[in-house]
């Protein structure tokens, strides 16, 4: 353990010491609320806090919540049950057990930060006198700002029975270090593959971040700082497939990083190529073009060419989903000679394969194969067995379409190990549902069903509700042609709820198949929905 | 209960300075009646249940927050009880999510404390009764004509490994309610069920009621009493159209709340007597009692000396003021709390943690000040940007208005209500007053 404690700003220390000696003071059950916006100094500040307290002859339970809270009276009475020295009777309990504090940490997890009026606040609210009973105890909530003003506002009930409030600021190091834990370069896929919870957990650890921010002047240290959270909040919420929102951290993040750096910054281009990415996935494709095209003319002034072929690409996939895909192929080609310039194999690989994909969807299967074995080809090279991955998928789904299911497995066979030795889940559910599809074609409808099982249940561990949605879309047309229409109704109705969720553009199609399957059942006397 | 000894250590001061309510009987309990400006809430309360010639009454009861509800509604229990009165007291919040919650669970909330109650009573329900009941639940919650098989899949859902301690009814009103209270889906099947049953389940609720009450007379008791608290707690909910959750509940089914034959006290928001349709919560529920904040102060801002002296009262009763207070702190402290009881606690506990190291009188006017300054600005999280206009507007016409705002400024404490007679007026909650953007709303209007 680091001897931190020495390094606590003055006034977080004299505020500490209150909270101890109240702590000290209060027998049964009080409340305490501890604020504080930066893990880093809350850790601390919770460390330094037990040691004191040992010292007092005060030992504290620490209930941390990594995920949405729920049930926290009885966390913390499980917690509390647990700290109990095994062995001892209840008797002789009483006379030795130690005087004792619960800390909880994490509950804001359960407190959105944009509509603070949650579950977890009501069920503090009403529970309120529960605690009095279950966890007789010095309790200390410790929040970040946002959620301490929410549990005034939305839980006033327990709110009122608060024996203190007690605020803790970071200064600037610490800040820092709270940022860098989020920066860093990784992978797109690591911050896809997290679970929604840790995913979450970042996206308040940062939203907190970014108030200790609110009231500092202007000055450029601080600006950046701001930017690269805003940055990371996109990032985060955009992996999450809340682009709405990912845009909106993208949209500031902008503002601030023009005004640090001029137009011209990597970041800046950078920023705008995340913006015309959020676009995309909302289906606001001319719009994203509109960031991209921003993005260009800045990194041709400053030759940046390793940018501006990515940007081509981004270009390049969505002239594609606008099924321009001769208008496609065009940028992609000019994106190649670019990365060929600067050494990019690794992009000139990403670019190969989206040009196969183009030529697939131009029915030109076999050019589609020739293009995917280049990239293939450079993605081994460069040993980015992610891209492989994406290509050998890809290889599958030509040969699928080509009428060759058995050449098609053996592709996807090869990508699911790639994509699980990267731990790429989102890459490996989309093989599991494409190797669904195959099963399908070849008659074998509960094969494909369990491959499509598979699949859902990798979307779901990391989040990934629209490819849930086209996952159990393929489970539609299964329980269609299996004469299941109540399986069918059931699929079709979270399919629906899933577009809405994500803004789906199939949506209004999901939502025909799913009146059709419904007047086909009502047409179907004896068969009833089981409840 | 034996006369608590008075705190004079700073641990001691701070450890009796909980806002937790006081049980019926405590001797530190002091009658405010007077001094919160309207009559004896308890009493009227009780006349209403004592001198009614039917077996059923339906009042409601309100206040702030951490006022002293709950105690007064202890009082009431005890005073009913001594008057030889069986009385069922439950607080809404252990038997119903209040989060989300409609009359049905209500209903059925009450179908449960009831027949618990009696239970407790030592009421033996005859069988015949009791399967009837047990048939209609299994029938119309859970489509189960077949009463044995679902029995026994009750007592093996209820027992995991230990015998059934329950029986097959409580079991099943146990079933419900827990599923009404956590299970979001299930919550909206019974309920979509029970609803078009209204007349019905109301009817087998109230076979439990009368069937007890018969059983209770003989014992020689004057009837049945059932006190619902914390009802109050129901967060404010727009559902549309201009209704609120408040409303649906209590007026546009308080009808049905009101057909239990028995005698019925319901705690409310005291919000829901700002509602646009109050008129129609009064026509159904003639009987409402307020238990407003005790007077610190008149509408026209001079200090109120009896409202004060009790408050001080209040603190002599757990506290040797002497030796813990220095003089005008302590009259600054009572002041501040705005005639809120659970108020004066919390700043009490905020200042000890301030107090000065030294005997007698270690909690001082700097002390004291800290406290309040802390507190105050505690309180600003509480307080949207947007109140503050309105604010001024309640500080100088010492009323309310009948909107959202307003609905949520008294539910959060923002605002006060007391009483001259049966008048009431509102103010600004002290601390509030003391906010910067509260003085500049005031200087701008």
């Amino acid at each position: 353990m680091p001897e931190r404690a020495a390094d606590l700003a003055p006034e977080n220390i004299s505020t500490l010491d209150r909270l101890v000696r109240s702590i000290d003071m209060a027998e049964g059950f009080a409340l305490f609320i501890a604020r504080c916006n930066v893990p880093v100094l809350r850790n601390d500040l919770i460390l330094t806090a037990r040691q004191q307290l040992a010292a007092l002859g005060v030992a504290v339970v620490e209930v941390a919540f990594e995920d949405r809270p729920v049930n926290v009276r009885e966390r913390v009475a499980a917690a509390l049950a647990a700290a109990d020295v095994p062995g001892t009777s209840e008797s002789a309990w009483h006379v030795t057990a130690p005087k004792r504090a619960i800390f909880v940490t994490g509950l804001e997890l359960g407190i959105p930060y944009d509509q603070p009026n949650s579950r977890v606040l009501a069920e503090l609210n009403l529970g309120r006198d529960a605690f009095l009973r279950d966890a007789p105890h010095p309790l200390v909530l410790w929040l970040p700002d946002y959620a301490v003003t929410a549990v005034a506002r939305f839980a006033p009930d327990f709110w009122a029975w608060r024996s203190g409030v007690f605020e803790f600021e970071a200064d600037a190091v610490e800040r820092r270090v709270a940022i860098e834990h989020f920066t860093g370069n990784r992978p797109w896929h690591t911050l896809t593959n997290l679970s929604p919870e840790v995913r979450l957990l970042r996206r308040r650890q940062l939203e907190s971040l970014l108030d200790d921010y609110r009231d500092l002047p202007d000055e450029p240290r601080a600006i950046g700082e701001r930017a690269v959270i805003l940055i990371k909040l996109g990032e985060i919420c955009a992996a999450s497939q809340d682009h709405k929102k990912a845009a909106a951290y993208y949209e500031q993040a902008l503002s601030l990083v023009y005004q640090l750096n001029g137009q011209r910054s990597k970041a800046v281009t950078l920023t705008l190529n995340n913006l015309g990415l959020v676009y995309s996935a909302l289906g606001e494709k001319h719009k994203a073009l509109g960031f991209y095209e921003q993005a260009l003319p800045l990194q041709r002034q400053v030759g940046d060419r390793g940018g501006e072929a990515a940007t081509l690409n981004n270009i390049g996939m969505v002239y594609d989903a606008l099924d321009e895909q001769r208008k496609a192929l065009e940028i992609y080609e000019q994106a190649l000679p670019l990365q060929r310039q600067v050494g990019d194999r690794g992009g000139e690989a990403a670019t190969l394969n989206n040009i196969g994909v183009v030529y697939d969807a131009l029915d030109e299967q076999r050019k589609a194969l020739e293009i995917y074995e280049q990239a293939l080809l450079l993605s081994r090279q460069v040993g980015d067995r992610g891209g492989e991955a994406t290509t050998l998928n890809n290889i599958g789904f030509v040969h699928d379409t080509l009428g060759e299911q058995h050449k098609a497995l053996d592709f996807y066979e090869q990508a699911l190990l790639l994509s699980r030795q990267v731990g790429d889940r989102g890459g490996e559910a989309a093989t599991l549902n494409n190797i669904g599809l195959v099963y399908h074609t070849l008659g074998e409808k509960r094969k494909a069903l369990d491959f499509y099982e598979k699949a859902l249940s990798l979307n779901q561990q990391v989040g990934d509700r629209w490819g849930e949605s086209i996952t159990r879309y393929n489970m539609v047309m299964v329980y269609e042609d299996l004469g299941d229409l109540a399986q069918a109704e059931e699929q079709l109705v979270l399919v629906v709820a899933l577009d809405e969720a994500v803004g789906h553009p199939d949506l209004a199609n999901h939502r025909a198949a799913l009146e059709r399957v419904q007047a086909q059942r009502r047409a179907a006397p004896g068969q009833r929905a089981s409840a | 209960m034996p006369a608590p000894t008075l705190a004079k250590t700073l641990k001691d001061v701070f450890n009796t300075a909980n806002p937790i309510p006081l049980q019926s009987g405590d001797p530190r309990y002091v009658d405010c009646t007077a001094v919160r400006g309207n009559e004896d809430s308890v009493g009227q309360m009780f006349r209403v249940i004592a001198w009614s010639d039917q077996p059923a009454t339906a009042q409601l009861f309100t206040g702030h927050r951490g006022c002293g509800k709950s105690t007064e509604l202890f009082r009431l229990q005890k005073r009913l009880e001594d008057a030889g009165y069986a009385v069922i007291y439950f607080g809404a919040d252990d038997a119903i999510d209040v989060e989300d919650v409609i009359y049905t669970d209500v209903l059925v909330a009450i179908a449960q404390q009831v027949y618990g109650g009696l239970q407790r009573l030592g009421v033996k329900l005859d069988d015949e009764l009791l399967d009837d009941i047990f048939k209609w639940f299994a029938e119309i919650v859970y489509e189960k004509a077949n009463t044995k098989e679902f029995q026994a899949e009750l007592a093996a859902e209820f027992s995991m490994g230990a015998p059934p301690l329950l029986l097959p009814l409580a079991q099943l009103l146990a079933k419900i309610t827990g599923q009404l209270r956590t299970g979001v889906e299930s919550r909206q099947q019974i309920r979509s069920r029970l609803d078009p049953q209204i007349a019905h389940l109301i009817e087998r609720i109230n076979l439990l009621i009368m069937r007890g009450v018969g059983t209770l007379r003989k014992q020689g008791k004057q009837g049945l009493v059932i006190i619902v608290d914390n009802l109050d707690r129901i967060p404010f909910r727009k559902l549309g159209d201009g209704r609120s959750n408040h409303d649906a509940l209590y007026i546009e089914h308080g009808e049905a709340l009101r057909s239990l034959r028995c005698h019925l006290v319901y705690t409310v928001p005291i919000a829901s007597f700002y509602s646009t349709s109050v008129s129609r919560l009064t026509s159904t529920f003639p009987d409402r009692r307020v238990l407003p904040m005790i007077k610190t102060h008149t509408p026209g801002n001079q200090p109120w000396p009896e409202g004060l002296a009790i408050l001080r009262q209040i603190l002599a009763e757990r506290i040797d003021l002497d030796a813990m207070f220095e003089e005008p702190a302590l009259a600054t402290l009572c002041a501040e709390s705005g005639g809120h009881p659970r108020i004066l606690m919390t700043l009490v506990r905020y200042a000890c943690e301030y107090a000065a190291n030294r005997f007698p009188r270690p909690i001082d006017a700097n002390a004291v000040e800290r406290a309040i300054s802390r507190f105050t600005s505690e309180y600003s999280r509480s307080v949207p940007e947007a109140y503050f206009p309105k604010l001024a507007k309640v500080f100088r016409a010492k009323q309310c208005d009948n909107d959202d705002a307003y609905r949520d400024m008294l539910h959060n404490l923002i605002v006060l209500e007391y009483m001259n007679g049966l008048e009431p007026w509102h103010n600004v909650h002290p601390s509030v007053q003391r906010l910067a953007k509260f003085r500049s709303a005031l200087s701008d209007a």
